[in-house]
C-alpha cells in the first residue's frame, strides 16, 4: 500500500505517457489485467499471502528475481513495453505494493479523458437486457458521458436498486425506505 | 566579735570599779575605830561625823581608796561617767543600732504587710467586680449562644427541606428518565417489530410489477436530474 497522493502522481505520469486514447486505453487494460493477476482470490488463502503482489513486494527475495518475475507476467499478459518500463520503475522504487491504487486513479484519469463515467448498480434481483439498456441511458442522459455500467444483485435490497455514480449514491431501494421508516418512526 | 568589748569592760571593773565598790562594801575603819573606843567617839565627836559623810575624794592614787579603804565619790562618779561612756561606746551604740535596724525592720514589714494588705483588699474589690461583670456575661454569652442555637436550628431545617426538595426533584427526574428510556425501548421494539413484520409481508407480496414500477420510477427521476454536470 501506498499513499494516495503518491498513487496519483504516479497514475498521471503514466497517463502522460499515453499519446492517443487507443494507447491510453491499452495502458488501461495491461494494468487492469496486471492487478487481476496480483490476486490469486484462492478461497484456501484468504489472507492473500501467497499472491504474486506480495512475492514482488517481499525484501527478502532479490531484486533481480522480483524482476525477473514481474517482466515474466507482463511479458505473459501481453503488456505494452512502456507498461513493463513503467512498472519495473515502480518495483525498483518499492511502490509495487500500491499497484492496484495506481490502476484506480489511472482508471478514474483514463475514463476522465476519454469523458466515461462508471457507475455500479446494485437490485435485490436481476435486471433484463432492457432494464439494463434504460438505466444506463439514464445515468448517461443524467450524467451526459458514457456510462460503464456494472450490475450486482443483492437480495438484502428487497426491491427497487441503487446506483453509484462517482461520490453519488442514488437510492431507490425497499431497504433503504424500510431503514428511513425506522430511523423516522424512532424519531 | 563581742567578746572583746566585754572583756574591757569586765577588766576595768575589777581595776577601778572592784575596789570601790569593796570600799563601799566594807565598814569604814573610822566605824571601827568608833566601835572599839566609845571614849574616843566622845572625844572626837567632829572628826567622827566628817568620817561617816561623803568623800568626795579619797586618800590613794589619783583620790583612789586610800588607807581608810573608802573611796572618793568623785572618783566613783568618774568611773560610773567612764562606765557609761565605755558601755556606750562598746555596747549601747551596738544595742542602739540593732534596736534601730530591727525597728527599721519591723516598720519595713509593717509597711510591707500594709501594703500588700491594700493589694489584696485592692485585688479582693477588683475580683468581685470581675464576679459581678461575669455573671451578666454569663447571661450575655448564654444568651448569644441561644440565640445562634436557633438560627443554626432554623438553617439547618432549611437545609433539610432544601436537600429533600432537591432529592425529591432528582428522584423525580430520575424516575421520567427511566420511563422514558423504557418508553423508547418500548416503542423501538414495537417498531423493529412491526417493520420486521412490514419486510416480511412485502418480500412475500413484493413482484416483477413492484420492481418495474420502481425501476421506472427511478429512472424518470434520474433522466430528470444532472449528475456531476458544472452549473
Amino acid at each position: 500500500m501506498i499513499s494516495g497522493s503518491l498513487a496519483k502522481r504516479y497514475a498521471r505520469a503514466l497517463i502522460q505517457l499515453a499519446p492517443t486514447p487507443t494507447q491510453r486505453d491499452k495502458y488501461l487494460q495491461n494494468l487492469a489485467d496486471f492487478n487481476a493477476a496480483c490476486k490469486t482470490n484462492d478461497p484456501s488463502d484468504p489472507s492473500g499471502e501467497r499472491d504474486l503482489i506480495k512475492i514482488l513486494a517481499a525484501g527478502h527475495h532479490t531484486l533481480a528475481n522480483r524482476r525477473a518475475i514481474l517482466l515474466a507476467v507482463l511479458s505473459r499478459l501481453g503488456a505494452d513495453a512502456n507498461m513493463r518500463k513503467f512498472l519495473e520503475l515502480v518495483l525498483e522504487r518499492g511502490r509495487i505494493s500500491g499497484v492496484e491504487q495506481i490502476y484506480l486513479h489511472y482508471r478514474d484519469l483514463a475514463d476522465e479523458a476519454a469523458g466515461r463515467v462508471r457507475a455500479a448498480v446494485k437490485t435485490a434481483t436481476a435486471l433484463d437486457p432492457t432494464t439494463t439498456g434504460r438505466i444506463k441511458k439514464a445515468l448517461e442522459q443524467a450524467t451526459g458521458k458514457q456510462v460503464l455500467l456494472d450490475t450486482t444483485v443483492e437480495p438484502a435490497l428487497i426491491g427497487g436498486l441503487v446506483a453509484h455514480v462517482g461520490s453519488y449514491t442514488l437510492d431507490r431501494s425497499v431497504r433503504t425506505s424500510l431503514d428511513k421508516l425506522r430511523s423516522n418512526l424512532r424519531g | 566579735m563581742r567578746i572583746r568589748p566585754v572583756i574591757t569592760v569586765a577588766a576595768f571593773l575589777t581595776v577601778w570599779l572592784g575596789p570601790a565598790l569593796s570600799a563601799l562594801a566594807s565598814p569604814p575603819h573610822g566605824e571601827a575605830e568608833a566601835g572599839h573606843g566609845a571614849a574616843e567617839a566622845a572625844h572626837g565627836g567632829a572628826e567622827h561625823a566628817a568620817s561617816g559623810g561623803i568623800k568626795w575624794l579619797g586618800d590613794g592614787f589619783l583620790g583612789g581608796p586610800g588607807e581608810d579603804g573608802r573611796t572618793g565619790f568623785l572618783i566613783i562618779l568618774i568611773n560610773f561617767v567612764a562606765l557609761m561612756l565605755v558601755l556606750n561606746k562598746l555596747l549601747f551604740r551596738h544595742l542602739r543600732r540593732s534596736n534601730a535596724e530591727a525597728s527599721d525592720a519591723i516598720r519595713l514589714e509593717l509597711e510591707r504587710a500594709t501594703k500588700a494588705r491594700s493589694e489584696a483588699e485592692a485585688l479582693v474589690k477588683e475580683y468581685e467586680a470581675k464576679l459581678v461583670a461575669l455573671e451578666s456575661e454569663v447571661v450575655e454569652i448564654r444568651e448569644n449562644a441561644r440565640t445562634t442555637a436557633e438560627a443554626e436550628h432554623a438553617q439547618i431545617l432549611a437545609d433539610a427541606h432544601a436537600q429533600a426538595e432537591k432529592i425529591k426533584s432528582a428522584a423525580a427526574r430520575a424516575a421520567e428518565r427511566e420511563a422514558a428510556r423504557y418508553r423508547t425501548e418500548l416503542e423501538n421494539e414495537i417498531v423493529d417489530e412491526a417493520l420486521a413484520r412490514a419486510e416480511l409481508a412485502i418480500r412475500t407480496s413484493f413482484g416483477g410489477a413492484d420492481q418495474r414500477r420502481l425501476v421506472d420510477a427511478w429512472v424518470d427521476e434520474v433522466s430528470a436530474s444532472e449528475i456531476g454536470r458544472a452549473n
